[in-house]
């Protein structure tokens, strides 16, 4: 035999990608160490995303508490809450529970904001269009081979917190470098969600992505 | 910590599998993992032993076989293990190559007495 050790997951995973397909709803997956600041990316990003006319709805993960779920409502972003409990990753079971309330037709984006852990959400398909590898300036810059997996799946790589810069030892560089020896092809983003630095080249980037899985689903 | 996960879900895998009743008791499953998945055998193989399975997987031992990553370069052909985080071809200096081994993740073979 030759079965998928991850399969009863897979198997969740692509019945959530086809109903994305079919409403031509973009589904991406952020994917970071605890405190890379992906909480604070979407509290920027999100009310960029609602000028801009697009429908979102942000799952977020937690393993106890609903912190990031309310910073997101203090904001009036729309949120659904996941409780992972012990787990420390996020599968396509609680996906699908989560996006049991939403109206895929009204909806161009899912942006899952997955557990702080680089190890375990890589391994998990929760049947998203793509994962992006969100690192920061503070954890240092030898993350990306330390966390291969995350790197060669991802489509973009995103790199925080570069108000810091001047504070630390981050060879950004070498950080590059190491990511594109992983994965030739993957984009590459350098933001401050303090300042806001950077901010605009992420919301062009996924106003295309959106319009290409429109055009490809119309 | 994921393996728990995992091994949950090699039983939820196979729990169907065995329901074939020309399978007896399972005795050994076998996976097969690349080297590019985070995966600690002895912690597998705790979590497994924890996972509540039927009467035909219980006592069934994992044999988990850790395969190296290799990449091969679509340019010049060159196929080579990678030990430091670079996929770049050590032959011809190209970028564009794909992994050939590394990523598996299957359950290749169990071992089970005929009923």
């Amino acid at each position: 035999m030759k079965e998928n050790i991850l399969r009863a997951n897979d198997d969740v995973a692509q019945s959530i990608r086809k109903r994305l397909d079919a409403q031509g709803t973009l589904m991406i997956n952020i994917i970071s160490s605890p405190g890379a600041g992906k909480t604070a990316f979407l509290e920027r990003t999100g009310p960029l995303l609602r000028e801009e006319g697009i429908a979102f709805v942000v799952l977020t993960g937690d393993c106890f508490t609903s912190r990031d779920a309310e910073r997101m409502d203090a904001l009036g972003l729309p949120v659904v809450q996941i409780n992972t409990g012990n787990a420390c990753h996020i599968d396509a079971q609680l996906i699908d529970s989560a996006m049991k309330g939403i109206d895929l037709a009204g909806t161009d984006l899912i942006v899952v904001e997955n557990v702080g852990n680089l190890v375990c959400p890589a391994e998990f398909d929760l049947g998203e269009d793509m994962k992006i590898a969100f690192l920061s300036t503070a954890e240092g810059h030898d993350k990306p081979s330390k966390y291969p997996l995350l790197i060669e799946e991802g489509k973009l790589a995103i790199i925080n917190k570069t108000d810091l810069l001047p504070y630390l030892d981050f060879d950004a560089q070498y950080c590059r470098e190491s990511i594109k020896k992983v994965n030739p092809g993957i984009k590459i983003l350098e933001i401050s969600c303090r300042t806001g630095d950077g901010i605009d080249g992420f919301i062009d980037w996924i106003k295309d992505e959106i319009k290409i899985k429109k055009e490809k689903n119309a | 910590m994921h393996e728990i996960k995992f091994a949950e879900n090699i039983v939820k895998t196979l729990e169907p599998v065995v329901k074939d009743p020309g399978i007896g008791n399972v005795k050994k499953i076998c996976l097969e993992v690349g080297k590019m998945h985070y995966i600690v055998p002895e912690i597998l193989e705790t979590g497994f032993k924890g996972t509540p399975r039927s009467r035909k997987l219980r006592r069934a031992e994992l044999e988990i076989k850790v395969l190296p990553l290799k990449v091969r370069c679509r340019n010049c052909s060159t196929e080579r293990e990678v030990e430091e985080m670079d996929f770049t071809c050590g032959s011809c200096g190209k970028s564009d190559t794909e992994i050939t081994s590394g990523k598996e993740f299957t359950i290749s073979k169990i071992e089970y007495s005929d009923r």
